[in-house]
């Protein structure tokens, strides 16, 4: 798989949609009193800093933080899958105990923040790409760069300083990512002097034409079963 | 068969190989020596070995030996292709016109491009998937290999078809995977491309029905965490034995099937005609009085209070061994 993953899926179970729907509406105004925010989440994170007064947010920035952990589910998700599928080797293996782990601290940190709005994990289908070394080279470089244009095409967006202070402290680690997995793939690791955000719009393309995001399973009904008894 | 190398960049590196100098023949210059700076894995998959080697001797030529064939000379990077399966050897020495390295660098490997299979469920853990796509199951990870089956995306039930999965290859560019098949004769598994199928869930419990002992255990990761006597199949119907997994969960209205029911992949070899194909159940019962025994069309009936504590417990995708 190369990273040209053409833009031709739909995002099945809307989380990524949903997500997006929110940070897209103009509601600035309407502000979320949700306590320590940040407070909690410094709690065993390590090396994660992030600013510590932050208290509160405006409902643009919770829909930016609920769209951003989908985005970290994803990652994480992938990441995780990848290692348990048991297919990576050498220094992909080591990228991808390492980068999982940052994803994963990502998605709870984020998931903390938001407290109650926090969203629901989606469910995922990788569709093989974590089950091939040279798949999931490919498909880690789409997923980092993605992250990383997501995270800067939001930051002007952000209203609390505290909330930017800490995406931005998330998206330079992002941006270690890609430049760390394209330099396993023998791709240059900055190829350009300034890079470009991407929108809510491209972000939810990039994310929907991985067809990741998957549908609903059901598996369980109601009625006279159908057995032989 | 064996190709003869090339170089790297592609040209034939074929010339009569010079007589080696013997070392110590009067020239005060000493052998040069020889270091392989590029070589394949230890067991690669591939049939083509590349190599890349170098000399401390900026004017050295380099002679190639590969499976304890002739030196011949060589470029200072050459490729091996059409290597068969098995264990290589390759050789170089660097030479002057003076001296050759008297002790040629070498490196051994193992070519192994038979299909590696990686299990996708193994120990406590078991792996299913749903089906998202009608997809026809081929007994080997071939498009070409013979049909066992066809699978479709929803059960009798309406439910989202699902398979475990036991195990994946990389066969004819793309991924597949084992998967077992709810399909009669029972117990029988075969292979879809991996694109036929959605993410996969795991669990880590067990079902296991023992027809002799009229029994029912739930185990989650090896230990047991329910059990319960049970009603199993007549003589003249009797509950087919194997292993299967449960692929659906139905909130019974039939009082016959008691308050939960589970749908498997075994099929009863005798109620073929039955309404959805003759699926055996777990469940409930509006004859507890019946219960240990064996009663049933097949299915496993349970007493509802232990049919309902196994619904807290009992995620769809189990395996379940009928013993």
């Amino acid at each position: 798989m190369s990273d040209q993953i053409t833009i031709e899926a739909v995002d099945t179970d809307g989380a990524v949609q949903e997500a997006a729907e929110k940070v897209a509406g103009d509601s600035r105004a309407a502000f979320l009193a949700k306590g320590a925010l940040f407070g909690g989440a410094l709690a065993g994170l390590g090396s994660l800093m992030v600013p510590e007064e932050a208290r509160a947010q405006t409902a643009t920035d919770v829909a930016i933080l609920q769209f951003a952990q989908t985005l970290e589910f994803l990652e994480a998700e992938f990441y995780a899958e990848a290692l348990r599928m048991g297919a990576l080797r050498g220094d992909v293996l080591r990228f991808a105990r390492v980068v999982g782990e940052h994803e994963r601290i990502h998605a709870q940190f984020i998931g903390r923040a938001l407290g109650r709005a926090a969203v629901r994990k989606p469910r995922f289908n990788f569709r093989g790409t974590t089950e091939n070394q040279s798949s999931f080279v490919a498909t880690a470089i789409v997923l980092e760069e993605t992250g990383v244009a997501a995270y800067k095409g939001q930051a002007p967006r952000i209203d609390t300083r505290s909330i930017l202070a800490a995406a931005l402290a998330v998206h330079s680690v992002e941006a270690r990512h890609a430049g760390w997995i394209r330099d396993l793939a023998g791709r240059n690791p900055a190829p350009n002097a300034f890079d470009q955000p991407l929108t809510l719009q491209q972000v939810l393309a990039a994310v929907a034409q991985t067809r990741f995001i998957a549908g609903p399973v059901t598996t369980v009904a109601g009625g006279r079963p159908l057995f032989t008894g | 068969m064996l190709a003869a190398p090339a170089a790297a960049e592609g040209e034939p590196a074929q010339e009569p190989p010079p007589e080696a100098p013997a070392a110590g023949s009067g020239d005060a210059s000493p052998a040069p020596e020889t270091r392989i700076v590029r070589a394949p894995a230890a067991v690669a998959p591939a049939r083509v070995a590349h190599f890349a080697f170098e000399s401390d001797d900026a004017d050295a030529a380099f002679e190639c030996s590969i499976d304890d064939g002739p030196f011949l000379r060589c470029p200072p990077r050459v490729r091996y292709s059409k290597l068969n399966d098995g264990a290589h050897v390759f050789r170089v020495r660097a030479v002057t016109d003076v001296a050759a390295d008297e002790s040629p660098a070498e490196h051994r490997w193992t070519v192994d491009t038979r299909p590696r299979v990686f299990p996708l469920s193994r120990g406590h853990t078991t792996r299913w998937a749903p089906v998202a796509r009608r997809v026809v199951v081929r007994a080997r990870p071939s498009a070409a290999a013979r049909r066992v089956a066809q699978l479709e995306t929803r059960t009798p039930e309406a439910t989202t078809n699902l398979v475990v999965v036991l195990e994946r290859t990389e066969a004819e560019g793309r991924l597949w995977v084992r998967v077992r098949l709810p399909i009669l004769p029972n117990n029988q598994t075969g292979w879809v491309p991996r694109s036929a199928l959605g993410g996969y869930t795991a669990v880590t419990t067990r079902l296991v029905v023992d027809r002799d002992r009229q029994e029912a255990m739930l185990f989650r990761r090896g230990k047991v965490v329910w059990r319960a006597r049970a009603g199993v199949g007549a003589p003249w119907s009797p509950t087919p034995k194997g292993e299967f997994y449960v692929r659906v969960r139905i909130d019974s209205t039939d009082p016959f099937y008691g308050p939960v029911a589970f749908g498997t992949s075994a099929r009863s070899y005798v109620r073929t005609e039955w309404p959805g194909g003759g699926f055996i159940g777990i469940h409930g019962t509006s004859l507890p009085h019946l219960i240990p025994g064996r009663v049933s069309n097949g299915c496993v009936r349970l007493r509802n209070d232990d049919a309902l504590r196994l619904a807290r417990l009992l995620p769809v995708g189990t395996p379940v061994t009928i013993r």
